[in-house]
């Protein structure tokens, strides 16, 4: 958890990449990345642009957010476009920092306290004050993920396991968009709970 | 003589945990960094979600390293 011996000082915050020069870097997933900027435009209403806004904007508010990620990661090619179109439509200050050449600050928000997930979103005011942070996948994620691939199993039943993955992986990627609209849901809790609002 | 293809991530404990062992035991392989090119992500996820992924020239798949998380 980040305090005031966090190794995210403004100094480091600003040495992140931005998002476009981060998207010309990567070796793989461009084109899923590309997608998923698309379906974040409408995972946002207008009420949400609005918070997330307001959220920026007001005194101690979310000015900042910090994105942890890797381009090979299906849950980063789908929640860092989000986070780009979040920040960009708040006017938030968004850095990203490649999780395996920045450790140190992967190890202050491990999941449970152990796991490398990413991405992690973490959001601090103008005065790099924490605010809170947001790791990987929205609950309802996790909740529909082993359901759709024992749906499969179970509809599959006798085929060889390469169909029943790649069915799977196209109906959990076919729930990506919705995946979006629940993150965004729970930034806003998230957020809300932080700063107020 | 055909081997072994071994799909792997950087920065992955459970790929160098297999690594080394192989070393030790020095089995010959082919290392597919997913991380490096698509054609070689895509290739990995017709086999499986958790790296190392091996696929053996019989056709037999494993994925992960016992005892080794990511």
């Amino acid at each position: 958890m980040a305090d005031k011996t966090s190794v995210v000082t403004a100094e480091r915050f600003a040495q992140g990449l931005s998002y476009e020069t981060y998207l010309a870097q990567i070796n793989v997933n461009k084109d899923r990345f590309e997608l998923y900027n698309e379906t974040a435009k409408e995972a946002l209403v207008d009420e949400d642009v609005a918070f997330f806004r307001e959220a920026a904007e007001r005194p101690g508010g979310a000015a900042k957010v910090l994105v942890i990620g890797e381009d090979w990661c299906p849950d980063v090619f789908r929640g860092m476009p989000l986070m780009a179109r979040i920040a960009e439509v708040a006017g938030m200050e968004m850095q990203v920092f490649p999780r395996d050449t920045h450790m140190d600050i992967m190890n202050e928000f491990l999941n449970k306290g152990e796991f490398l997930s990413i991405p992690v979103f973490v959001f601090y005011t103008k005065d790099q004050e924490y605010l809170c942070h947001w790791i990987e996948r929205p609950v309802q994620a996790n909740e529909e993920m082993p359901r759709i691939r024992e749906q499969v199993q179970q509809e599959l039943a006798g085929k060889d396991e390469q169909e029943v993955r790649q069915e799977s992986r196209a109906r959990t990627n076919a729930r990506f968009p919705a995946w979006q609209r629940a993150s965004v849901l729970e930034l806003r809790d998230l957020l809300s709970n932080a700063i107020g609002g | 003589m055909e081997l072994p293809v071994v799909f792997t991530l950087v920065a992955c404990p459970a790929c160098d945990a297999l690594k080394s062992s192989w070393a030790e035991q020095s089995i010959e392989y082919e290392e597919r960094r997913v991380d490096l090119r698509q054609e070689w992500m895509d290739e990995a996820r017709t086999y499986g979600d958790v790296v190392p992924i091996v696929v053996y020239p019989d056709g037999r798949v494993e994925e992960g390293f016992p005892g080794v998380m990511g």
